[in-house]
């Protein structure tokens, strides 16, 4: 639509001189605006097949949980932006304020999504960390080992619906576990960089693992991409 | 106020599907006065039973309210409308629906929409109209 537009203004600047450019002027105005108000989220594609992830995570659910559940947050997030978009040049402020739960509901799971796929790799390329993550891993908390099981357990605790995560404090210039309730993206919500995320909605994990949510916590780790994760460390430091 | 409580709730008010009896004359009265009708009352509470209204984990209940009136309320988690502080509207329950993804997530998977509107089949309305009486007279369902 934003192209017809530029298309019609430039046929209006050929035939009507004059008047076009105060036309073209103002829909060029109203185009840009548009165009803004219309920022699309798009659905990331995986960095691999549903089924690479197997058997810690199975290609029904990673199907699921990227096509339906990823899916809908995007598809909801832009509408939830149109309509601020929208509010915001009405100066409807009951309406901007009504939409700010669907805002960082569909942002975050847009967020925490888009991490979370790119944190996982297929368990035949699993490489345990090293270099300065490692090095911070073990400065911070002894071992990876005591790491995992001590985000596994935060994790495991979580009421509800909610992530798990390894961040970075960039005032302490730590590494920080933490815990965000339903879709709150951990950055906005805590200052912490995200680095690692364990999605423990029921979603992520029900139909391979039932209420057994210890086990899915346990067997993740086995399919952590530490590359994803040592990349986003040395872009937070910065 | 155990967190048992809940699915203690769901267990009792659910029945097979031929055995759920009808709303009582009370409560059927009650329906149609505070939503319009029965459709009214499953239209609205889809409404609030739906993801975009009840985010993350938690529950949908028809509470009767200080006024005795009929209402439908939301809680997070494994809260209900008789705890204190409870989001939504105090009251006491007389139908409750569980809305976290393992009440439904085997056989409807994402589709909560689908699971919500087949649920009314399995609502075992003796159960729900004698918790109706009772909370008229200021009783909760006890367990």
């Amino acid at each position: 639509t934003a192209g017809r537009r530029r298309e019609h203004d430039l046929l209006f600047s050929i035939i009507m001189p004059a008047a076009a450019i105060r036309i073209a002027a103002t829909t060029t105005r109203k185009t840009v605006a548009t165009a803004a108000a219309r920022s699309k989220f798009t659905l990331p594609d995986l960095p691999y097949d549903y089924g690479a992830l197997e058997p810690v995570i199975s290609g029904q659910i990673m199907e699921l949980h990227h096509s339906k559940h990823h899916n809908t947050y995007v598809t909801n997030l832009n509408a939830a932006t149109d309509k601020l978009a929208s509010a915001t040049s009405a100066e409807d402020v009951t309406t901007i304020v009504a939409t700010q739960g669907a805002i960082k509901f569909n942002g975050g799971g847009h967020l925490n999504h888009s991490i979370f796929w790119k944190n996982l790799c297929p368990p035949k390329d699993y490489a345990p960390p090293d270099g300065d993550l490692k090095a911070a891993i073990d400065a911070q908390f002894g071992s990876l080992d005591a790491m995992q099981t001590k985000l596994s357990a935060m994790t495991v605790a979580v009421q509800g619906s909610g992530w798990g995560w390894l961040g970075y404090d960039k005032a302490a210039g730590t590494l920080k576990l933490a815990t965000c309730a339903n879709q709150d993206p951990l950055e906005a919500t805590t200052g912490l960089v995200p680095l690692f995320g364990i999605d423990v909605w029921e979603h992520a994990y029900y139909l391979d693992y039932k209420n057994v949510r210890p086990d899915y916590v346990k067997a993740i780790w086995k399919i952590a991409n530490w590359a994803d994760v040592a990349a986003r460390f040395q872009a937070a430091k910065k | 106020r155990r967190r048992s409580y809940n699915h203690d709730f769901f267990w009792v008010e659910m029945a097979p599907k031929g055995k759920t009896g009808k709303p009582s004359d009370d409560l059927a009265a009650a329906i149609d006065k505070a939503f319009g009708s029965m459709d009214g009352l499953k239209e609205q509470w889809g409404a609030a039973a739906a993801p975009a209204a009840r985010f993350g984990s938690g529950w949908v209940w028809l509470v009767v309210d200080d006024a005795k009136d009929l209402k439908i309320t939301s809680t997070p988690n494994q809260d209900n409308p008789l705890m204190d502080g409870a989001e939504g509207t105090a009251g006491i329950p007389v139908l409750g629906i569980d809305v976290w993804e393992h009440a439904y997530y085997l056989k409807y998977q994402n589709r909560r929409p689908e699971y919500v509107s087949a649920w009314w089949d399995v609502v075992n309305w003796d159960q729900v109209s004698s918790w109706y009486a009772d909370a008229l007279e200021g009783k909760a369902p006890q367990f």
